[in-house]
Order: structure tokens, then C-alpha cells, then sequence
């Protein structure tokens, strides 16, 4: 069986349609794409059951990137954040049989990597108790990026706005930055948002978000 | 870390308070508009410039489940906080602890030089097991002594995942993410 490979997920754009300015040569997410690659990872998972090891590399090399926003917005390190997402991985295999919803597997990936970067943080945090000092490399998630992309002022108010909303909001819209859109309501409840409120939570960030914005004389909507 | 202020100025939460002329009112129900995906897609690339995924990350991925330990335990590293060299006498000299649901390995990985590097471990409670340390090219193996201590003494640098078996058995107990040696 060969593998079907029916996409080229987050790194081509979809038929050279763009939407958005590009700012920096990352191509845009195809929002209608969504539907089409939640069946497609589905698929591959089932294939990576079968032991096909070009279907699980598939899936890691797409959706390693989603999860590496993820840890990094539970406010683990450099080094700790990939440990995090290679045990990710790794709890994938372990768990490869007993994924009930293959369809769901963006969800139960998102959850796990959260879910292991609190068991990282818990021993580093026990660690520290005890005497060392390993929570000190640990950046806060609202650090400024790099002197070099601030030089950029859109790129400065977003991130300005960015540090300013209620954390949740900015760990949610991180995330959820990086998902395709089909995939936006069941990744938030992946995330603990209320059932009922989910839209509006993801809904009220960006309302929150769009406010500050708004309010910055420097910033013209897009 | 403590929210930035500003959670509860949200226009909505203030009944009769009119906003200013030119900031318009965004509505937390309203169904997604092209401007918040358009806002949605700013952000992952501004998070893609600030915070890139490191380049090495998901051929580490690959290459630690390239062996689908289905069973096994996860080992979860936690680096120690490197020292200064003055301290440790080198500063090509680590410290990693791993700990799982029943025990725990505390690998000091000192480099020798430019490609071998030599591991001194300790696994905790003391228990008769063999240990691998497998990289791209082959697999080391290796056993613990009766007080826990093991040693790869010429380890290739590079990416290398540590796995524990029981004696005469190819499956292992625990697998580690991969490390950079």
C-alpha cells in the first residue's frame, strides 16, 4: 500500500491562492484545506498502525510545528519544549493502538503535549525545592522576540497587543494560530474551554485582541 | 505570571459606555470573518519568526519512535542547570536525570572530543538491566553493575536515545526522547 499523501499540509499554498499579506515568505494557512487534511491525518494514522513507518513520519514532520507552539505556551524552555514534544511522539507510539477516534488525533496530541510539558514543569518545579535552580532558563511566554523582528512595526504593535491580553487568551490564540480552521472548536475543547463556550471563548480573544488593536493609532487592519 | 491588566476592559462588560468614534466594537459571538483569520494567520507567522520550531526537533522526533517502543516507559529528561565551567572543570560536561513511574537514571555526559563522547550512569533503585544507547549508525549496550552504575565509555556524538530492557529481553521497559550528545 503506498501512501497517500493527498496535501502538502501548512508548507504549499493552496493552488497559489493566498490570503493575507505575506510578511515574511511563510505561506498562509488554506483555510479550506482543513477538512480535507483532518480526513488525510486520520488516514495516515490508520496506515502508521499498519506499520507504516513513512505514515507516522508524516504525521510528525507535520504537525510537529503545532505542538512545539504549544509546549512552548506552557512556558517551557528551549531544551525542556523539545524534550516535551519528542514525548509526545513517543506516547503516540505507545498509545497508537488504542486511539479510539483517529479523526481526533490533533486533539489527543495537543492535550498530550500539554500534559507533558506539566509533567516537566512539576519535576522541574521539585527540583527547584530541593535546591536547584532549573526553573531560571525558563522565559516567561510573553518575552519580547528578538531586537531584529521588532525592527518590524506591524510585527511590534501585534506583539505589543499580544503581551497585553489575559494569558489563557494568548495561549489559546497561540495554538489555535497554528491549527487549520474545521479544526479551531474541537482543538479549544482539547484545550478545557467550557463545552457550550467554546466558540465564544476563541471568539472573545480575538474580540479582545481586535480591540487593542483598534486602539493603537499605528495599527491598520490588514 | 500575573494577566496584564486590561481583562475587564472589554466594551461589552460596560453597559451605556459609548466607544470612541474610530474603535469599533467587536463581538465575541459573531462568527469567525475573514478578518480573524487574516488576524489568525499574522500571528502564527509572527510566532513563527519569534519563536521558530528548532531545526533539528522533528528529525530527532523521528528518529526516537523509528523503533515503536509500544510498550515501553517514558524516561523524562530533566537537564540540570549547566554550571559554570570553573565549577565542574569542564564545560563539556552534563548532567541529565531522567525519572519514570518506577525509577530513575542520572546520565553525566562528558564530551571527549569532537566525536566520542563517554556517559556515566547511575540507575536508581539499583536493579539488574541491560541499557542500549542507540544512534543513527549502531547500537551500544551495556548493563548495570550491583549498585546501579552502567558506562558507555566511547559514545559517537550526535543524536542517541537511551533504552532500558529487562535481562534477555529486546523489548524495552523505558525509552528516552532523543538527546544531542
Amino acid at each position: 500500500m503506498t501512501i497517500v499523501d493527498t496535501g502538502a499540509g501548512v508548507t504549499r499554498p493552496l493552488c497559489g491562492r493566498r490570503i493575507g499579506r505575506v510578511m515574511d515568505g511563510t505561506p498562509t494557512m488554506p483555510a479550506d484545506r482543513g477538512a480535507e487534511r483532518r480526513v488525510r491525518l486520520a488516514d495516515l494514522l490508520t496506515q502508521a498502525r499498519d506499520g507504516h513507518r513513512d505514515a507516522l513520519d508524516h504525521i510528525v514532520s507535520e504537525l510537529t510545528p503545532v505542538l512545539w507552539h504549544t509546549v512552548r505556551a506552557q512556558g517551557l524552555g528551549y531544551q525542556a519544549a523539545q524534550d516535551a514534544v519528542q514525548l509526545t511522539w513517543l506516547a503516540l507510539v505507545r498509545h497508537l493502538h488504542t486511539i479510539r477516534t483517529p479523526a481526533a488525533l490533533l486533539e489527543w496530541l495537543v492535550t498530550t503535549a500539554r500534559r507533558e510539558a506539566w509533567h516537566l514543569r512539576t519535576a522541574a518545579r521539585e527540583a527547584e525545592l530541593m535546591g536547584d535552580t532549573v526553573l531560571d532558563d525558563i522565559p516567561d511566554p510573553a518575552d519580547p522576540p528578538d531586537h531584529r523582528l521588532l525592527q518590524d512595526e506591524r510585527a511590534r504593535l501585534l506583539w505589543s497587543a499580544v503581551a497585553r491580553l489575559p494569558a489563557h487568551c494568548r495561549d489559546l490564540l497561540r495554538i489555535v494560530a497554528f491549527v487549520h480552521r474545521p479544526d479551531y472548536d474541537a482543538v479549544s475543547a482539547a484545550l478545557g474551554m467550557p463545552r457550550g463556550s467554546i466558540g465564544p471563548t476563541r471568539g472573545r480573544c480575538l474580540a479582545k485582541l481586535r480591540t487593542l488593536l483598534a486602539e493603537d493609532p499605528g495599527w491598520s487592519p490588514s | 505570571m500575573t494577566d496584564p491588566p486590561g481583562d475587564t476592559e472589554d466594551p461589552r462588560d460596560l453597559p451605556g459606555t459609548a466607544s470612541p468614534e474610530d474603535t469599533p466594537v467587536f463581538l465575541e459571538n459573531a462568527p469567525l470573518d475573514l478578518d480573524d483569520v487574516l488576524l489568525l494567520d499574522e500571528l502564527r507567522r509572527l510566532y513563527t519568526a519569534a519563536d521558530p520550531v528548532p531545526p533539528g526537533l522533528a528529525g530527532l522526533s523521528r528518529f526516537a519512535v523509528d523503533p515503536r517502543p509500544a510498550h515501553a516507559e517514558l524516561l523524562r529528561p530533566r537537564e540540570e542547570p549547566a554550571l559554570p565551567a570553573a565549577v565542574r572543570g569542564s564545560a563539556d560536561l552534563r548532567t541529565v536525570t531522567f525519572e519514570t513511574g518506577t525509577f530513575t537514571v542520572v546520565l553525566t555526559i562528558a564530551a571527549l572530543d569532537v566525536t566520542t563522547a563517554r556517559l556515566d550512569g547511575w540507575l536508581a533503585p539499583a536493579t539488574p538491566l541491560r541499557l542500549t544507547l542507540r544512534t543513527p549508525r549502531d547500537t551500544l549496550t551495556t548493563a548495570t553493575d550491583p549498585h546501579g552504575r552502567f558506562l558507555f565509555e566511547h559514545a559517537p556524538r550526535g543524536p542517541a536515545q537511551l533504552t532500558v530492557h529487562a535481562p534477555g529481553e529486546e523489548t524495552p521497559v523505558a525509552v528516552s526522547p532523543a538527546l544531542v550528545l
